[in-house]
């Protein structure tokens, strides 16, 4: 594996029930990028995921990552009423470590510690996944969708918040989204998913990386968030 | 009262109530956090199957029940994850399966005495030695997987997602965890009966889960509930002359009515 990766994917192929969803794809992502992946609903960005996760067997092509991932599932599948204080759910990955120490000072969460989990916020709740995530000392973070049903104000904030965790720790972070609008703003990189294929560019070139995977068809995903106006037109 | 506790049989209630009220809220609170409130009742109606078995051939019914009822929960595990039912669905489907199981034994049998219908209704009064060193033995290996696997159990009920990808032995811990399910229900319905069983799993955990501020606190009121719940359940079926298993249900669902006063 070449030293500067944190991934390396070699000839990837992954198919449910006879479909191919992901067919011999290869590709690289460097150390410390902090990448969107994109595509529209059903392209397979979420099995891409799990694949880099290893939570699906029978795959054929090879996966190498540099040390150990951390993962923050999409909101929907956390239940936000868990009755737990905020201590107990950090000292999952903290056992004799210091719940005041960096990580939680650099989330800003030292004053949530003794709250219970299901009174936060949700933008709240989302620092404590985080900081949940980095206290295992990950050297890759993967996101899935988790600004989705948030502010506008929240979903910026957070990701301000990426940006300075990749810098600040030398993080690898991907990040599954819908919103093309802000990647040239907060990313490095864009990986887009479609037609069973998977595309890398650099984050400025996000929209004729969409065009070049969707055609025509690329404001469908990109309706989603900030472009209404140009979708009326 | 004093009188009351010299008697044997009131001594082996109020022993065998406190294990099976410890272990039943132990177990209640991790399934209702991992919605699984349901597989109670169905495992519960698995073991009537399981329990019939052993009266057609001559076995001890409880530990027929328990093999039966551990069977059972492998092959939901398959149902659900393998063939992909839903989870509901599964949990139907069993307990529909250890219904019609007991139904067609105690009908093809006709040596099978009254005694069998005492498990649908539980009568914690008549609770034998036996029974309390199974109790014990099951709230012993309860004690003890907890001990060593709280976090993982925790982080499994908080994103399983999570703890599938932080911990290699996720699953099997789940599986552990359902597998003792099975068998506190088993010993669980000695106290309320199959047909009421889901209340001494879920009502304790609701009033610990309303009143707690962590989920350590929330196990511990469980117990506590579980417990107390059961005590006065024995001593108003006694002093009033009404079935235990019953009166055990609503003097739970009467301290789960205190707690919404209590935490508005």
């Amino acid at each position: 594996m070449n030293k500067k990766n944190s991934i390396e994917v070699k000839n990837l192929s992954f198919s449910y029930q006879e479909e191919t969803i992901l067919d011999n794809i290869s590709f690289s992502i460097e150390k410390k990028d902090l990448v969107a992946i994109i595509g529209h609903n059903g392209s397979g960005k979420s099995t891409l995921v799990k694949l880099l996760l290893n939570l699906l067997p029978s795959k054929k092509g090879i996966i190498k990552t540099s040390g150990s991932i951390a993962y923050i599932p999409q909101k929907f599948n956390q239940d936000i009423n868990f009755p737990a204080k905020v201590k107990e759910i950090l000292e999952l990955e903290c056992c004799d470590c210091d719940l005041r120490g960096d990580v939680v000072k650099s989330l800003s969460i030292e004053n949530l510690i003794d709250k219970q989990f299901k009174n936060l916020s949700g933008g709240q709740q989302q620092r404590v996944m985080i900081a949940l995530s980095l206290l295992s000392n990950p050297n890759i973070l993967i996101l899935d969708e988790p600004t989705v049903g948030v502010d506008t104000t929240t979903q910026e904030e957070f990701y301000k918040l990426l940006k300075k965790i990749n810098k600040d720790r030398d993080l690898t972070i991907l990040f599954v989204t819908h919103d093309t609008g802000m990647i040239s703003n907060y990313f490095t990189k864009t990986l887009c998913v479609g037609n069973k294929e998977v595309h890398i560019d650099n984050a400025k070139n996000t929209n004729t990386l969409l065009h070049s995977v969707y055609g025509d068809n690329f404001h469908e995903l990109h309706h989603h968030h900030h472009n209404h106006e140009e979708n009326k037109k | 009262m004093i009188e009351l506790l010299q008697y044997e049989f009131m001594q082996r209630a109020l022993l065998g109530g406190l294990l099976i009220g410890i272990t039943s809220s132990l177990i209640g609170v991790f399934l209702v956090l991992k919605r699984l409130s349901l597989l109670g009742d169905s495992f519960a109606h698995a073991s009537f199957g399981g329990i019939a078995l052993g009266f057609v051939l001559g076995w001890n019914p409880l530990l027929t029940a328990f093999g039966f009822v551990s069977i059972a929960s492998l092959g939901i595990d398959r149902l659900i994850n393998k063939i992909k039912l839903y989870g509901e669905s599964a949990i139907a489907l069993l307990l529909s399966f250890g219904m019609a199981l007991a139904l067609i034994l105690i009908g093809a049998a006709d040596k099978i005495n009254a005694n069998i219908f005492s498990y649908l209704f539980g009568s914690l009064l008549t609770i034998s030695y036996q029974d309390i060193m199974f109790a014990s033995i099951i709230l012993v290996l309860v004690l003890i997987f907890y001990y060593f696997n709280y976090k993982k159990l925790f982080y499994s009920a908080f994103n399983r997602e999570i703890a599938l990808i932080r911990n290699k032995n996720t699953k099997i811990i789940d599986k552990i965890f359902i597998l003792l399910c099975a068998i506190t229900i088993v010993i669980s319905i000695r106290a309320v009966g199959i047909l009421l069983i889901s209340a001494l799993l879920v009502i304790p955990s609701l009033i610990g889960l309303r009143l707690s501020n962590s989920l350590k606190q929330t196990l511990m009121i469980s117990s506590c509930a579980s417990v107390l719940g059961i005590y006065l359940g024995i001593f108003i079926s006694y002093y009033f002359d009404l079935p235990t298993g019953g009166t055990i249900v609503m003097s739970l669902i009467g301290l789960f009515l205190i707690s919404i006063f209590i935490k508005k």
